[in-house]
């Protein structure tokens, strides 16, 4: 079992194009995520109620989305003018606090094109807090654009998921991450530190590739199927569950590795914390490790086809990553949905590092813990049963 | 050493192998002659104990066949079931382990594997840059590694160019030399003749004659073919040939080629060769060919080994 295991291991991490995909994609990602959407987290300023005047003429999404669903909130309130006059004369009346002047096609030319911001000399705090909405939203969106154009790229070249399901599901995503006004993410109520966003998107992304393991893990074992080494396999004296445990020990010990190389990573290269009790990581690591790896000898033992596993893998990670909360945080998505994302194993591991990083009791572990466990354990009987080595 | 009882097995309603059996003696080689979807690999898939019989018994020595015997069994399946991007000697050394080598012992013995099968100057070159021939080498040498009592080998040399298919050949001849028992299946006549002391040949399923070479040829009849390129040809010749006493049928090849099947060649050449001459007819080409699995498999069938 163990020969199989380490095997296994050994192809992994001479697989370069599936460390690049494994490993250094996550940091990337980590990096340009948390260095983006970081400010954003555990903000709760306010600001005085203001009116903002807007005049625009064009009606492309990012426009829209900006004044419709951005700026509006519970201290401000949008009017929206035909021109610049309007909006000059609504000032000089003062029923408007801030100006804005967008230009033509201002949301596809985001970030280059001029905007002008009217001020009240009186009124200058709201306006500047008017522009750094207006500039954070271009750098968000435009952060995010970048991230998904390496994504996309580096899955292109990585070659192991159907690149466009998962491109275009990170894309969607991401935009969506852009367009929050605010995310909001509260401390644990039993944690004693506050997080950050390299934090976050270090535990997020962190969950999310080491989910990629499940349809890694179930490749595996479909090209050992395909070439014929899993028939070999049962021809020897090693007894079938001893093949099936060793490639579920394969799955476990390369996301084992890929997870503790990210974690030194992100906290030598970008200080993360993991909080303050390493065995806590480790414990909720191997637990989630062992239910990635359950899932990918089910997905297995479900599909016949390498490109099949690609496709539902590819697509599932998406789902499941959105759901979970490695994308956009949980707190973000409407109730129903937050409903749903309680039975997600990786939103049960992120919340679980999260908590390990504000600073949690053991208690509060075991639960999760249990569950990942039970989760591979029972992914793992589906698969030992119903797969088939040719 | 082994014995092989009325070996059935089904695939939904259709039947792929029918009663099959055969004996098989310590240091003996077996071969299973057939063409493609004869039952050949599906019985050898049996005898590995990868799939389960529907029926028959398989016996080694007088105890039926159980996973703890897999140890003594070597199996070279039909694909190349190797881990392309691991060097060969990481391949023999996993393969090894597998069947219970320590690392060292292992160690010693992929060595002299790569010796045998005459790769030990490649060792270190991983499986995907090898030849073919080379890649069915390494087949090959991963069932020897825990030098097994019976080697059952799959069609070893499919797809291979004729040089790696001979180096392949003499290995496994030297192998059986050296009294190790094996099946050997193909659809080449002429590597089960030269490897195998006894044959089955196999067709939809069934053994549908088994024996030495020797015993096969005997139940051809005409067990010589005279093939005859004839440049120009008339009816009434080739009665003329058919009709002679020696002749026991003649069988069109191709246009202008026949079949003549006799018993004893050398008297009745000069017969065939007076018909034509009587007849106004020309040859262009005559080969005389040995009695062969070929044309007993052609006998039997009405078809040749690779239809």
């Amino acid at each position: 079992m163990f020969t199989i295991a380490m095997k296994d291991l050994a192809l992994r991490l001479k697989d370069r194009r599936s460390l690049v995909m494994m490993l250094l994609m996550p940091l990337v990602l980590t990096a340009i995520l948390g260095s983006a959407l970081g400010g954003n987290f555990g903000d709760d300023a306010s600001m005085p109620a203001t009116t903002v005047g807007v005049a625009y003429d064009t009606e492309d999404e990012r426009t829209n989305q900006w004044v419709d669903g951005v700026l509006p909130s519970e201290d401000v309130t949008v009017v929206s003018f035909d021109n610049g006059g309007e909006v000059e004369n609504a000032m000089n009346k003062g029923e408007v606090d801030v100006g804005v002047l967008l230009p033509n096609e201002w949301g596809e030319k985001l970030g280059t094109a001029d905007v002008t911001v009217l001020t009240d000399p009186d009124k200058t705090l709201q306006a500047s807090i008017i522009e750094s909405m207006l500039t954070s939203y271009i750098d968000r969106v435009q952060a995010v654009t970048e991230t998904t154009d390496r994504f996309a790229t580096a899955l292109a070249e990585a070659g192991d998921v159907e690149v466009a399901a998962a491109a275009g599901g990170f894309s969607t995503t991401a935009i969506s991450i852009a367009e929050q006004d605010s995310i909001q993410l509260a401390s644990g109520e039993k944690g004693e530190q506050t997080l950050n966003g390299m934090q976050y998107y270090a535990a997020a992304m962190g969950v999310m590739f080491l989910l990629f393991n499940a349809t890694v893990g179930a490749r595996s074992i479909l090209q050992e199927r395909h070439t014929q080494t899993l028939a070999r396999l049962a021809m020897t004296p090693v007894r079938s569950y001893h093949i099936i445990g060793g490639k579920f020990l394969g799955t476990l010990s390369f996301t084992l590795v890929q997870f503790s190389l990210f974690l030194a990573a992100t906290y030598f290269m970008f200080q993360v914390s993991w909080g303050e009790n390493l065995w806590q990581v480790s414990f909720i690591v191997v637990a989630y490790a062992i239910a990635v790896s359950g899932l990918a000898m089910m997905l297995a033992s479900l599909v016949k086809e390498e490109k099949t596993a690609d496709s539902i893998g590819g697509i599932g990670v998406q789902i499941l990553a959105l759901l979970g909360g490695s994308m956009i945080p949980v707190a973000a998505f409407p109730g129903a949905i937050q409903s749903i994302s309680n039975v997600i194993p990786n939103k049960w591991a992120l919340d679980s590092f999260l908590e390990i990083m504000t600073g949690t009791a053991w208690g509060d572990l075991y639960m999760p813990a249990a569950l990942l466990v039970l989760f591979g354990a029972a992914c793992l009987g589906v698969g030992a049963t119903r797969l088939q080595v040719r | 050493m082994l014995q092989v009882n009325e070996l059935n097995k089904r695939y939904g309603k259709k039947e792929v192998v029918k009663n099959v059996s055969f004996r098989l003696e310590k240091g003996e080689a077996f071969g299973l002659l057939g063409p493609n979807g004869a039952g050949k690999s599906t019985t050898i898939a049996m005898l590995s104990g990868l799939v389960p019989n529907d029926g028959g018994t398989i016996l080694w020595g007088e105890k039926p066949m159980d996973p703890s015997m897999k140890k003594r069994i070597g199996i070279v399946p039909q694909e190349i079931a190797l881990y392309p991007t691991m060097s060969a000697r990481d391949n023999l050394l996993f393969w090894g382990k597998m069947y219970g080598l320590s690392r060292k012992q292992a160690k010693k013995r992929a060595e002299e594997v790569l010796s045998i099968v005459g790769l030990s100057e490649r060792g270190k070159e991983t499986i995907e840059t090898f030849s073919g021939g080379m890649r069915r080498r390494i087949n090959i040498g991963a069932a020897l590694m825990h030098e097994p009592e019976l080697l059952i080998m799959d069609e070893p040399t499919v797809g291979i160019d004729p040089q790696s298919r001979n180096h392949i050949l003499e290995t496994v001849k030297r192998l059986n030399q050296a009294g190790m028992t094996m099946i050997y299946t193909s659809h080449y006549m002429e590597e089960v003749e030269f490897l195998c002391d006894r044959v089955g040949i196999m067709d939809y399923g069934e053994v549908i004659a088994s024996g030495t070479h020797k015993d096969l040829c005997k139940r051809l009849v005409g067990g010589t073919v005279i093939r005859l390129v004839l440049e120009e040809t008339n009816e009434a010749g080739v009665k003329a040939i058919e009709n002679l006493p020696q002749v026991d049928r003649m069988t069109v090849r191709e246009q202008k080629t026949y079949d003549v099947f006799v018993q004893q060649p050398n008297e009745v050449i000069s017969d065939i060769m007076a018909a034509i001459v009587e007849n106004g007819m020309k040859v262009s080409a005559m080969d005389v060919q040995e009695p062969n699995l070929e044309a007993l498999f052609l006998q039997l069938t009405g078809r040749t080994l690779r239809d």
